[in-house]
Order: C-alpha cells, then sequence, then structure tokens
C-alpha cells in the first residue's frame, strides 16, 4: 500500500512534481523569441586620473576586440566631475557608441562613497543614459582582464525586453569557449504569484520553495528557450539555475562559485523600482566588473 | 545466516537476557518436520513480522518507523531466544551485510537519476515525443505509454511516472483535454515499464539481486512480457475512456499549438544532459556485463552516480540529499525483521509448507504464488511482499528445488499486481495525486478498479499462462529444466 505522504520513494512528491510542472509549463507557454541582433560598431572608454584607468582601458580594448567595434576614450579630469555625466551622455552620442566602459566612483578618489555609494557621475549616467553601461569597481586581479569573457553571468529577474537585450549581450560577448550562466531570481511578483499558487492548493510549507520556482522556470521559459536553441547552434556552454533569497547576495555567491568574469544585468527605465536597488547593490558589491543594460 | 534443519546449540542459563529467556528457546516443534528449529522463537518473531506487516499495509505509522520498530524488536527478540546461535549481536552485521548490495544499487541509482533528471535530457525527449503526435488524442495517448515505458526503463518508477504526470497535466490543459485516461494509462503502464531490465523498479531490482538473475536474461523473460502487459493497459483504457478522447480543438488549431512547445525552454544545462547520457548508457551496459566482469551491481551504480556527481558540476550535497534515505532506512529495517524470521526457521516451515501443498509440483507451486502475490500486491506495497517472499525462495533453493522459475514469478506478479487498487502502486499514487492536485479530478477507487482492477485481472491472466509456458516448456533461461533441456 502507497499512501500519500508516506510512501517509498517520492517523500518529496509535491517539491519534485512543482519542478517538472514548472519545467513544462515553460515549454508550452513559450513565445518563440529572437536575440538581439544589432552590431555594436564603437565602443567609448571613460577614463579618469584614478587607478583603474588602465583596468578601464585595457577592458574596453579587450571587449571592442570581441564585438569586433571600434574604440575611443574620453577622459574625464578630476575638477570637472560635476560635468562629467552631461560630458560623457554628449561624447557617446557624438561618437555612436553602442557602449561605455567606466570605472565607479569616476573622476574621484576610489574610496569617496565608501561602500554606500558609486558617486556623483555613476547616479546621473544609471539614470539618464539608456546605453549599456560596463562598470568596474575595484582593480581587477592581475591576469583577470584576459579571462573577463570565460564565464559571463546573466542575472534574470523579469521575462521582458531588458532581459532578453542582457542575454543578447551575453552572446555577443561570448565565444565558443565562454560558459554563461543564467540565474533565475524571484522578486516580490514571483513569490506573490508563488503564494497565490500555494493558496489555490493549500500546499505544505515545504513546497514553498518549489512553488516559487515553478511559478520563476514557468514565467521564464521563453528567454531560456531563446538562450538554449541560440547556445545549442553555437556549441556555447549554458547554464540556468533558480535561486531564491535576497537577490543580489544570491548572483554574487553564485558568480563567485562559478569564478565568473563579467555580470550582465538589466537595469530597469523605473529608477524606483526594486530591480533598480538591485543593480545598485550589485554594483556597489561586485568584485568583478558588471555590464548594465 | 543458520542452515535450515541444524538445531542451534543450546546454552546455558545466564544472568543475560538471552540467557533469562533461552528456557522458551528449549521449546521444539515436532509434528511439522523432523529437523525444524524450536516454536517459540518462530512465534515471537513471526508476530513481530505480522503485525509490522499490519502496521505498514494499514498506514498505522510511517512505514520506515515501523519497520526500524520491528527491526529493534526482532532484534531483541531474537538475543532473547537464542536465535542468533553462538554468533549474537554480530549476526545482525551478517544479516545487513548479505542484503547491502540492493541497497547499494538504490543509494548508485538514486544520484545518477537524479542528476539525469536536473539536466533536463528526459523533459526535453518528453516534449519532442509529445510534438510527434500533433495533439491528436489518440496518438498522445499512445505517446504517453510508450513514453512512461521509457522512461520508467531508465529512471525507475518514480521519478519516470512523475515526469510523464507533470507532462501529462500541463499538455492536456493546454490542448484542453481530460486528462484521466492519460493519467491512468501512465499510473497502470509505469509497472509494467518496471518489467522492461533489472534496473527499471525497486522491486525488480531487489529480486534480481535476490535470485542473481542475470542483466540479459531480463530481455528474455520480462521485457515481452513488460511489453504485452503495457499493450493489453492501452488497449483497455483507450476502450474504456474512449468517449472522453477527443478534442474540442480543431486539428489545424491543435497542430499550431503544439508545435508552438519550446522543448528548449526547459532544458537547464545542455552539456550536463548529453554527459548524463553517456553515463546513463554506460551504466546500463555495466549493468548488463557486471557478472562477466565479476563485479556486483552495486559498484556499477556506485560509478555512475559517482561519476555524474564528478561531472555534473551539480553540488554532491544537492543530489545526495535527493536520495530517499527514509526507504533505505525501511529497507534495513525489513531486510532485519527477515533475516531473524529466517533464522528462526520459520521461513522455512512456510517454504516446506507451500511444497507439500502443490504436491512437489513445482510449476503448480510457482503458479501458486504468483497468484498470491498479484492479489496482495495490490492491497499492500510490493516491496514488503518481495522482500519476505525472497528468503521464502531462497528456503526453497536450499531445498533442492530449482528456483529460478519462482524468481521469474515474483519479478512479473509483484510489479504487475499494483494496477489493481489506487494505492497498490507508487505510480498509481503519484498520478492520483497530481491528477487531484494539479487537474481538481478525483479518480475513485470504484472507477480505479473498474480500470484497472480488469486490466490487472488481464493481465494476470496472461501473466499466469506465460508463466505456465515457460515453466512447462523449460524456457526460464538459467533455470535447472532450461540446462537439461539445452536451454541458456
Amino acid at each position: 500500500m502507497a499512501s500519500e505522504h508516506n510512501d517509498f520513494e517520492p517523500f518529496e512528491l509535491g517539491e519534485n512534481m512543482q519542478e517538472d510542472l514548472g519545467m513544462f509549463e515553460a515549454a508550452t507557454h513559450a513565445r518563440r523569441l529572437q536575440l538581439e541582433q544589432n552590431p555594436v560598431g564603437h565602443v567609448m572608454v571613460v577614463v579618469d586620473e584614478g587607478p583603474l584607468a588602465p583596468a578601464v582601458r585595457e577592458l574596453g580594448q579587450t571587449v571592442a576586440r570581441r564585438l569586433d567595434a571600434s574604440v575611443s576614450e574620453h577622459a574625464v579630469a578630476s575638477e570637472q566631475v560635476h560635468e562629467a555625466a552631461s560630458g560623457i551622455r554628449e561624447a557617446a552620442e557624438k561618437s555612436g557608441a553602442g557602449l561605455i566602459v567606466i570605472s565607479f566612483p569616476c573622476g574621484v578618489p576610489l574610496d569617496t562613497g565608501g561602500d554606500e555609494s558609486l558617486g556623483e557621475v555613476a547616479d546621473h549616467l544609471l539614470q539618464s543614459v539608456t546605453l549599456p553601461l560596463l562598470c568596474v569597481r575595484n582593480p581587477p586581479e592581475p591576469s583577470g582582464i584576459s579571462q573577463t569573457l570565460d564565464c559571463l553571468q546573466v542575472a534574470a529577474i523579469r521575462d521582458d525586453d531588458s532581459t532578453r537585450c542582457a542575454i543578447s549581450w551575453a552572446f555577443r560577448l561570448a565565444d565558443s569557449q565562454t560558459q554563461i550562466h543564467l540565474v533565475e531570481l524571484a522578486d516580490r511578483t514571483a513569490i506573490e504569484e508563488a503564494q497565490r499558487l500555494l493558496q489555490a492548493r493549500e500546499e505544505i510549507a515545504s513546497v514553498q520553495k518549489a512553488a516559487i520556482e515553478r511559478a520563476i522556470t514557468s514565467r521564464m521559459g521563453s528567454l531560456v528557450g531563446m538562450a538554449q536553441r541560440e547556445a545549442s547552434e553555437k556549441n556555447i556552454e549554458l547554464q540556468v539555475s533558480f535561486h531564491l533569497g535576497t537577490p543580489a547576495l544570491e548572483v554574487l555567491v553564485e558568480m563567485k562559485r562559478h569564478a565568473c568574469g563579467m555580470m550582465i544585468i538589466p537595469r530597469p527605465a523605473d529608477h524606483t523600482a526594486s530591480g533598480y536597488h538591485l543593480v545598485i547593490d550589485v554594483l556597489l558589491k561586485a568584485g568583478q566588473p558588471v555590464l548594465v543594460i | 545466516m543458520t542452515p535450515v534443519g541444524l538445531r542451534l546449540p543450546r546454552r546455558e542459563k545466564s544472568n543475560t537476557i538471552g540467557g533469562m529467556f533461552a528456557f522458551l528457546a528449549d521449546t521444539d516443534v515436532a509434528p511439522l518436520a523432523a529437523d525444524i528449529k524450536p516454536l517459540i522463537p518462530m512465534i515471537v518473531l513471526g508476530a513481530i513480522m505480522t503485525v509490522t506487516y499490519l502496521a505498514i499495509a494499514f498506514d498505522w505509522m510511517h512505514k520506515s518507523l515501523a519497520a526500524m520498530v520491528g527491526a529493534i524488536l526482532c532484534i531483541i527478540g531474537a538475543l532473547w531466544l537464542g536465535v542468533y546461535g553462538q554468533t549474537g549481536y554480530k549476526h545482525v552485521h551478517e544479516i545487513i551485510g548479505h542484503d547491502i548490495g540492493v541497497i547499494g544499487v538504490i543509494i548508485g541509482t538514486s544520484v545518477l537519476v537524479e542528476i539525469a533528471s536536473r539536466s533536463g535530457l528526459f523533459h526535453f525527449v518528453a516534449v519532442k515525443i509529445v510534438k510527434a503526435t500533433g495533439g491528436e488524442p489518440g496518438r498522445l495517448l499512445v505517446a504517453m505509454v510508450l513514453a512512461t515505458m521509457v522512461f520508467v526503463t531508465f529512471l525507475t518508477i518514480a521519478p519516470g511516472t512523475m515526469i510523464m504526470v507533470s507532462l501529462c497535466l500541463v499538455v492536456t490543459r493546454e490542448l484542453n483535454l481530460n486528462p484521466k485516461p492519460y493519467i491512468m494509462a501512465i499510473a497502470i503502464s509505469a509497472n509494467s515499464g518496471a518489467l522492461m531490465t533489472f534496473s527499471s523498479g525497486i522491486c525488480t531490482l531487489m529480486l534480481g539481486t535476490a535470485g542473481q538473475l542475470p542483466y540479459v536474461h531480463f530481455f528474455l523473460v520480462s521485457t515481452p512480457m513488460g511489453l504485452i502487459s503495457a499493450v493489453i493497459a492501452y488497449f483497455y483504457i483507450r476502450r474504456y475512456y474512449r468517449e472522453l478522447l477527443t478534442s474540442p480543438m480543431d486539428e489545424g488549431s491543435r497542430q499550431q499549438l503544439v508545435a508552438g512547445f519550446d522543448e528548449w525552454a526547459l532544458v537547464k544545462d545542455r552539456r550536463l544532459f548529453y554527459r548524463c547520457a553517456g553515463i546513463l548508457g554506460a551504466t546500463i551496459v555495466g549493468f548488463a556485463s557486471a557478472q562477466s566482469l565479476g563485479v556486483g551491481l552495486d559498484l556499477v551504480a556506485f560509478t555512475g552516480g559517482t561519476a555524474a556527481l564528478l561531472v555534473s558540476g551539480v553540488y554532491p550535497d544537492e543530489a545526495i540529499r535527493k536520495v530517499n534515505w527514509s526507504m533505505i532506512l525501511f529497507f534495513v529495517g525489513l531486510f532485519l525483521i527477515i533475516g531473524s524470521v529466517q533464522d528462526s526457521g520459520l521461513l522455512a516451515v512456510l517454504a516446506k509448507l507451500m511444497l507439500d501443498f502443490s504436491g512437489g509440483d513445482s510449476t503448480l507451486a510457482m503458479m501458486l504464488m504468483s497468484g498470491f502475490v498479484l492479489v496482495l500486491s495490490g492491497v499492500m506495497d510490493n516491496i514488503p511482499v518481495a522482500a519476505t517472499l525472497i528468503p521464502l525462495v531462497r528456503e526453497m533453493g536450499a531445498m533442492g528445488q530449482d528456483v529460478v522459475p519462482f524468481w521469474w514469478a515474483l519479478v512479473i506478479t509483484a510489479n504487475l499486481g499494483g494496477n489493481s487498487t489506487p494505492i497498490g502502486s507508487v505510480s498509481s499514487v503519484i498520478a492520483l495525486n497530481g491528477l487531484e492536485k494539479e487537474g481538481g479530478v478525483k479518480v475513485g477507487w470504484g472507477e480505479f478498479f473498474k480500470v484497472g482492477g480488469v486490466i490487472l485481472m488481464i493481465q494476470g491472466t496472461v501473466a499466469l499462462i506465460y508463466l505456465y509456458l515457460f515453466s512447462v516448456f523449460h524456457l526460464f533461461p538459467g533455470s535447472a529444466g532450461a540446462s537439461a533441456a539445452g536451454g541458456l
């Protein structure tokens, strides 16, 4: 007799089935998405007089080579900090840059703002520039820059266009040796969705994580399908994982675990959204360069 | 274990627990057989085993807990009554050691299956299969039965059924189909899938290990029966639910919808799934060649599980956590109970009674046992049924009986027997639970019996004829009859 809860095999019946259901829902709900294909022709590197300038310059050149793009430099002098953000924006527009590489804080000593602030230039740029920003916060390891593109991590919170752009950027920067980690994270909407699911079925508490994972897996199906199909065509290693917890902490832990050289994170248009705070948290705490899309 | 027919040495009374109760062991039983052991230990240990089985069968307590409580009581009882002889407590470890191979295979395959499921390989294949049907209800039913058989063959019953039930619930919801016929088909055909290979089901694996049945012999005996029983289940379900196997959607919309399913959306790690497919294949080859290599299946399973951990990059604790430790404890408890009862001599008495009852006709004895197991597996989990009959068959072997046919009879009937009731097999429990929770559809005992019960009657009849023919024509590979007839 195999009763409901004390059967021999599926002691984690609810949890395992939620996972499987989420996967199949992802497959059946998925829309066929395409990666963003616009080529990036030019990379603008912003250098100040600080110690990160050589690293920013080298990273800019490395990335430009991978994108097959030209590179230009835009210098920021210490006394121009207040006007720097608008200067960068104008220079980027003028040069037709598709990507800005910059260190934060910019134009001021590294310890300005401590662990709490990225500096005035960063605040302005993140809110006013729609171009992708590749941000360097810490001096990289001696051999770090050349390995930056060996392992890329994409943080996926929403199944929206910004996440699709972030995934597209990962494939732009990847070659056949690159590993891409797509980290699915639970935001408030996903948790609320899972809670609705739980209430509807009066599930037990231990299944909560599985229900949240199901909601997210199911929602992210289109993006995962797009990414896996592309990875299969280009023979690139792509791993998808789900993380429940404090999003910033989870992506940082995962980045460290896989020794990823770069994080790619989408930024919401609304800078009051929780996703925007996640971007700031990650920029403040990540040891590696972060590409904000 | 003490050989049957030997009287245990009498001990001097002492201050020990065993000594205090040793007088009980001195009461001999004469009428049944001249050489059997004392009656009291048989009664005491037999009673503990019976109560434990009742606790398991009627859910008086958690199965693993019941088995552990029963095991402790059996050990204490056996020590008091001197059942373990001069070896004493050390014999407990000998009992566990005797069956450690089964536990090793279960642990090794659990880790491997967990990692393989995690890769999305089987989910990917499942969606491909559904897409191939174009969403046509009849073809979808065939696909569900076939895919269940394949997944259970490679993943064992619980994980295989879980994947198929999830797929079925999602796909039928999308296609606006009634999920009931498909879920019933999965629940019932999973038990046929368990017959496909040595490692397709826990019960099959236990019996195959105990009987030392070679892996390739399964393709000659139980695989054909697995396929026959699945065909029976498919046709009966298709007939019974013919009115529900219709689609409200027109063919064009159905095909368009199904073609839109994206199998890549559920792949977590493409390279992992290629690696897992390789390891799974190598493990199956390893199972098949273990005997000729002179190694145990537990080593093959452990190697497969360890290789999967090595290449997957999955954090070992995560995969090891998914091993069903509760089931392992259940097995340890069960083996201790049965080992102790066997040492008391009770199972030898039962084996002799069974052979006497059949008048020494081994085919009749096998058929009687098959019928008994078919019925009992419907109301009780087939694992304790098999675990109890294993030492019984061993005892028959020790009496000089050719037991190869008995092992095959147990493999086939213990697996198919679960089809008669909604609680008879793990696949039915998973399938009906999923249907009720996710689909909001309940299948009662009456309805299940009308489907599963009738299917079991047909499958059981066919299985009995099949076993009878194999026995009469000496077709069981490795049996004394087959060897005499110049067969395998």
